[in-house]
């Protein structure tokens, strides 16, 4: 599937204009790590804004974490109730199912206290995003994985 | 214009589907000309019709409304059309082309989705949208009053309209049905 990946960048879109990005790349050199690690430009798009913030540093299972819980938002029935919010705390990146119905879910995503987005979309939307990282990380992501 | 009139009068493959209609209508009503146009938006393999085509009108400044489905091969597409008042895009753009304005619109749109690509383009004026009512056979009819405790008028009376010559397009990457399919207008591109 390539719905919610195109050049290297991930892309969860919504309803009423709302999208989250992510473009990673590899950091030299990371806030207290020597080490090449991956980072992450993230990207929060609304209507009448648009912020990127580059060069944020995640933990080595961010992609399977988020993943994951994208997986289950788009198929639990519930899952504003069964499943806790997703969090990397290298990153400060939160994302939260706030409500959900048959169809839809409305998500919250969060970049540490400097910005977040609020927004509805639709569970097959939400789904495939989840697969878009399998695909990010050449399969190193797997969805059965840690549910 | 029905969203079914130019469902049935673009060149879509046999066996496509229409599966969305929207009319965003938070736009203040023109007052005056209008101008319009019309864009085919061909998705990204498996994305989301009802979504992506309320993402991208989201970020579209007027009078929004369009139609979306899946060609035969599952492929989704999105035939999205704007209007503006035409003093307003003379106002803004000179001597330029007014359809232009919408057509910006629509390209600024696109830059937040990347695979969705856009394959054609179509400008109305108010005369063309007008004139296709006559061109279908809904001449615009003038009636005699209807004569109290009669029957009703005799038939009414055409008004004679000029047909206005037909410009019919083709949607490029698209086979042919086999019907002669016109939409009045012209292309963008």
């Amino acid at each position: 599937m390539r719905t919610a990946m195109a050049h290297g960048t991930f892309r969860l879109p919504g309803y009423g204009g709302a999208a989250v990005f992510l473009r990673p790349h590899a950091a030299a050199r990371t806030l207290g790590s020597d080490a090449p690690n991956l980072a992450f430009d993230v990207g929060l798009l609304g209507p009448d804004r648009f912020a990127w913030y580059l060069g944020r540093p995640a933990e080595d299972d961010f992609l399977q974490g988020l993943a994951t819980f994208l997986f289950r938002a788009a198929s639990d029935f519930h899952p504003e109730r069964s499943l806790p919010p997703f969090e990397d705390r290298r990153m400060g990146f939160v994302a939260a199912v706030r409500s959900s119905t048959d169809h839809r879910v409305e998500l919250d995503v969060l970049l540490g206290e400097e910005d977040g987005l609020n927004f509805e979309t639709s569970r097959v939307v939400v789904g495939s995003a989840a697969h878009a990282i399998v695909e990010l990380t050449g399969g190193r992501v797997e969805l059965g994985s840690g549910l | 214009m029905t969203m079914a009139y130019l469902f049935d009068a673009l060149e879509f493959p046999d066996a496509s589907r229409m599966t969305d209609l929207w009319n965003n209508t938070w736009a203040d009503e023109a007052v005056g000309a209008e101008i319009a146009t019309g864009h085919l938006v061909e998705l990204g393999v498996d994305q989301h019709v009802d979504v992506e085509s309320d993402f991208l009108n989201s970020h579209m400044p007027f009078h929004v409304a369009g139609f979306g489905g899946l060609y035969p091969d599952g492929r989704p597409w999105m035939f999205t059309m704007q209007t503006a008042p035409a003093d307003l895009a003379v106002r803004l753009l000179g001597g330029a082309d007014p359809h232009r304005i919408l057509g910006d619109s629509l390209t600024r749109a696109l830059d937040f989705n990347p695979e969705a690509r856009l394959v054609d383009a179509l400008a109305w004026t108010r005369h063309d949208l007008v004139e296709v009512y006559a061109d279908e056979g809904n001449r615009p009819r003038r009636s005699r009053p209807v004569e109290r405790g009669g029957p009703a008028a005799g038939p009414a009376r055409a008004v004679h309209v000029r047909p206005a010559r037909r410009h019919c397009v083709g949607l490029p990457g698209l086979r042919i049905s086999g019907r002669r399919a016109c939409v009045r207008g012209r292309r963008l591109r």
